[in-house]
């Protein structure tokens, strides 16, 4: 319960510094900006939604014991992905850095949308239980 | 507006070797820099550095006088064309255009053979073709400044023609720096020509020049 509470601190937290950092922005900029963290994380989305599935389905059968089991699983298995990505598709980030967008800023925005989709899951999985 | 961009003090060395040694390049907006050299002289290194792709050695790059010391999200100043292809390629030429904020009509009527697939997905396209798009977008892309890292690679004479007829419409807007092997090419469209020689750097007053320098014979 009180692991939950805190990944809903940290969820909160982050879309207040999105919106905070949204504001900043122009509508037209914004749309373009979600629009291109998107597509980048379109790249790896599936692999990434299959292993929070995956760790959602193991979260269910087994419960609380295992949850920092499931964290380091996901946390590893995304350690692969972007190593995977940066050797592939390295090529790509200059698409999206004569867009303006960093391969830094590329990173931090999508995995963290990741892992907000990641958290949420386990969180509907708590509940369901 | 005319808008400078300058490149001094460009130092790079490779276990020892100096590739770049105190290079001063300058480019000015409706003007074309043409970077010439042989392999392996440095010339991609070079605009690498100055895109701030690279950030190995030392360099000063200068807009308009003031230094820019971090160039990530400066579109506004300066895009770059790699020597490799960089567009995603499960992305569709409309899209590549609309986060380019560009005009999709003008280049199908610049380029109608390949504008008209406007729906079809990069990957579906040659490298040729493939190429030009992504050339096209680069120098119609709204900023002071364009590099280019061979750009007519892989692409037809008759399509260079009309590159360069586009290069020298949009040069009204902006400074390029291209590096090519095609060098009568860069020699057609350029104001100013540079060589890039046993890590030095020499703006070439003629063709006699490159001749000398051991870099062409005409």
């Amino acid at each position: 319960m009180v692991i939950c509470h805190f990944l809903s601190l940290f969820e909160v937290g982050y879309i207040n510094f999105v919106v905070l950092f949204c504001l900043k922005m122009s509508l037209a900029s914004l749309t373009r900006f979600l629009r291109l963290i998107l597509t980048f994380y379109s790249t790896y989305s599936f692999s990434s939604i299959l292993l929070s599935i995956i760790s959602a389905g193991i979260f269910w059968k087994s419960g609380m014991s295992f949850f920092v089991v499931i964290f380091w699983f996901k946390l590893l298995s995304m350690g692969f992905i972007i190593t995977y990505i940066d050797q592939y598709r390295k090529n790509e980030y200059l698409y999206y850095r004569n867009l303006g967008l960093s391969k830094s800023a590329l990173w931090i925005f999508s995995l963290v949308f990741d892992f907000i989709l990641f958290v949420s899951l386990l969180i509907g999985v708590y509940q369901l239980r | 507006m005319k808008n400078t961009l300058e490149v001094d003090g460009v130092t790079l060395s490779y276990s020892g070797r100096m590739i770049l040694s105190d290079i001063y390049l300058k480019c000015e907006t409706g003007k074309i820099t043409g970077l010439l050299g042989k392999n392996g002289q440095g010339k991609s290194c070079l605009m690498k550095m100055i895109s701030g792709i690279s950030n190995t050695g030392s360099k000063s790059v200068r807009f308009n006088g003031r230094t820019v010391f971090e160039l990530t999200g400066r579109t506004d100043l300066l895009v770059y064309l790699p020597q490799f292809n960089f567009i995603p390629s499960f992305l569709t030429i409309e899209r590549v255009f609309r986060d380019f904020c560009l005009d999709i009509s003008e280049f199908k009527a610049f380029f109608p053979e390949v504008g008209s697939n406007s729906k079809m997905k990069i990957s579906e396209f040659s490298g040729g073709e493939r190429r030009l798009i992504e050339l096209y977008v680069i120098i119609k892309s709204k900023s002071q400044f364009a590099l280019l890292d061979e750009p007519f690679t892989h692409i037809s004479p008759m399509q260079i023609e009309r590159i360069k007829k586009l290069l020298i419409l949009e040069k009204e807007n902006k400074g390029f720096i291209i590096s090519d092997h095609m060098f009568r090419d860069i020699l057609d469209l350029s104001d100013s020509i540079y060589l890039l020689n046993n890590g030095k750097l020499h703006l070439t007053e003629s063709i006699a020049d490159l001749e000398i320098l051991g870099y062409a014979r005409f």
